[in-house]
């Protein structure tokens, strides 16, 4: 078996003790900053993203209330479409478990002014159904000019 | 010339009242440290014991004698109480490396103890994978196979309900080792098998940190300074015990293993003993057999490996025998966990960097090429001679950066390697990923709660 370690290239043959390598340790070190660096800068950068949309998201939340006159507590807000500021908010047209009754859904975008954002058009759900194309009526605004809204 | 004399002859004794003040200086912030991460922890448990919130799972009133006296725990208890422990961890930590002899053993034991303790007697926080693993030993005990079905299959259970519905129909992802290590909780009412889990998660615990102390001393480091960065680590302590994660148990086979491969004298036994233990904490969680090439690599000798074959067929051999081959299939768990992505991990939050709503298959394909050419260049400079526990420790910490299914426990995974190992960057690594993840949990404090 040593006699085949013997036989590998210097860079591969086994060694009981590591042989001291500075420049090796300086690479290292400087790949092992630099992925710190990324790691922390990532990180920043998601804590700004997720600061940016609570707030946006709790403008649609406060926006949905003040639009239907409905000051329920259980109302959900989220991204329509991925890296456009457009969102959707959804929650019941009376009390009950959310989703358990007829839905009011709101198509919002642009800033939050004075805590609201601008309503652009909007739907409604079936009790106890999903928010998909699918189950969509009662469409207006640029959930009628999308294709948002197969059955208008 | 004499006023010279007279000032060489007051100046060490000026210079030793100085070291005396600032000795007392030091050990009275190093206590004031202390006191401030064990008011952390207590504080924690008992808001915690105040009912649910986004860190406190549902769950049954078990600990109800520590009800009333805490608030309930919000972001805005929990979050700074993190902040603030973690920051006087770092600097206790530093405190008793730069002063090695400042804190009295039996004062560092007593305090990691008091940590360890006050996280028992409290509910479960951060996580319902307590819940999932006594639903998991209530079926094993039921006859219901935990390797095919998730606890669904035992709609009747108590505990059913505390189970997060993301796992509900989850086989068990551990090992056979895990589970029968866990069966006693199957065999008792809900209430009870929380608290054998808990016990379980105490009695690890205190197992990974008197391993710790005995490698760190077989190996010439400061045992004091090793059991204060394993066991006064908040993610150690709040995470990780605070859950009874099974992450304890592995530590402890890994440890266990680690101590007989550094005892003296070294022969053939402790190295099959050792790689065999190594194998039984993988058999606990599959991440831990990232241990055995670094083994291999710097032993070049068969025991370890005779040692490995032989615990890993046991070990599936028993696992057969009691649940057939989908218990013996231990990568499986490892790869349905791969498929998840969690808001925690570096990857999730690279792809918010890069524009994208989430990680994709390509990024799960590169970060695995990523995690690959680490290992496969750590396993060289193993073979060179370098430290295979430092290696392994590495590969560890390579995982948890690269994997999309970051949990704050998996960060925890290298600490007790890295404070017996003499490359320093390996804790600096640690502590640094472990900050750089506290400070990223800290977001709700600074925006508003949809």
């Amino acid at each position: 078996m040593n006699e085949l370690l013997a036989k590998l290239p210097p860079w591969l043959r086994p060694r009981e003790r590591e042989v001291e390598n500075r420049l090796l340790a300086r690479i290292e070190s400087a790949v092992l900053l630099a992925a710190a660096v990324l790691l922390a800068v990532v990180a920043f950068n998601d804590i700004f993203w997720t600061v940016q949309d609570a707030g946006v998201l709790v403008a649609d939340q406060q926006t949905w209330r003040h639009y239907t006159g409905r000051d329920y507590f259980n109302v959900s807000a989220g991204r329509l479409v991925f890296n456009e500021p457009v969102d959707v908010s959804c929650a019941n047209s009376s009390p009950g478990r959310p989703g358990a009754r007829t839905q009011i859904c709101l198509i919002m975008s642009g800033p939050a002014v004075g805590e609201l954002r601008h309503v652009i058009g909007g739907w409604r759900l079936a009790p106890h159904t999903g928010d998909f194309a699918r189950n969509r009526y009662a469409c207006f605004g640029a959930a009628r000019t999308t294709r948002l809204c197969p059955n208008g | 010339m004499s006023s010279a004399t007279a000032s060489a002859d007051v100046e060490p004794e000026h210079g030793s009242l100085e070291r005396l003040r600032s000795g007392r200086l030091a050990a009275g912030l190093a206590a004031l440290l202390a006191l401030v991460l064990v008011a952390g922890a207590a504080e924690v448990v008992l808001d915690a014991a105040e009912g649910f919130s986004p860190m406190v799972p549902a769950q049954p009133a078990f600990d109800s004698w520590l009800a009333g006296i805490g608030t309930r725990l919000g972001y805005d208890q929990f979050l700074p109480t993190l902040l603030i422990s973690f920051a006087a961890y770092g600097a206790l930590a530093a405190l008793a490396h730069r002063r090695p002899g400042l804190l009295h053993a039996g004062w560092a034991v007593a305090f990691v103890a008091a940590l360890q303790l006050i996280l028992f007697a409290g509910p479960v926080l951060l996580a319902t994978d307590l819940f999932t693993n006594v639903a998991y030993a209530h079926e094993a005990v039921n006859g219901i196979n935990p390797y095919v079905h998730g606890p669904a299959a035992l709609p009747t259970f108590a505990g059913y309900h505390f189970v997060s519905p993301d796992w509900v129909r989850w086989p068990s992802p551990y090992g056979v080792v895990f589970t029968l290590v866990t069966l006693p909780a199957g065999l008792v009412s809900l209430d009870g098998g929380i608290w054998i889990l808990k016990l379980e998660g105490l009695i690890e615990s205190a197992a990974v940190l008197w391993l710790t102390w005995r490698c760190a001393r077989v190996r010439g480091f400061d045992p004091v300074l090793a059991i204060i960065v394993v066991g006064a680590n908040p993610l150690y302590t709040l995470y990780t015990l605070g859950g009874s994660h099974n992450d304890l148990l592995m530590m402890a086979f890994m440890l266990a293993g680690v101590a007989l491969l550094v005892g003296s004298p070294a022969s053939a036994g402790r190295e099959a003993g050792g790689a065999a233990t190594i194998v039984a904490g993988a058999l606990v969680k599959a991440t831990l057999g990232v241990m055995l090439p670094f083994l291999i690599a710097s032993k070049r000798r068969l025991a370890p490996i005779l040692g490995a074959v032989a615990a890993l067929a046991t070990g599936l051999a028993v696992a057969y025998a009691l649940w057939g081959s989908s218990a013996v299939n231990i990568f499986e768990g490892l790869r349905r966990e791969g498929a998840l992505v969690s808001s925690y991990s570096f990857a999730s939050q690279l792809s918010h960097l890069l524009g994208k709503p989430g990680v994709y298959p390509i990024d799960h394909t590169l970060l695995t090429i990523a995690l690959v050419v680490a290992l496969a260049y750590l396993l060289w400079r193993t073979w060179r001679g370098y430290d295979w526990i430092a290696a392994s420790a590495w590969g560890m910490l390579a995982i948890a950066v690269t994997t999309t299914w970051l949990m704050p426990w998996y960060t925890v995974w290298p600490l007790p390697l890295a404070v017996i190992t003499r490359d320093r960057r390996l804790l600096t690594a640690t502590l640094v990923i472990q900050a750089i993840w506290v400070i990223h949990q800290t977001s709700p404090l600074y925006g508003p709660v949809p």
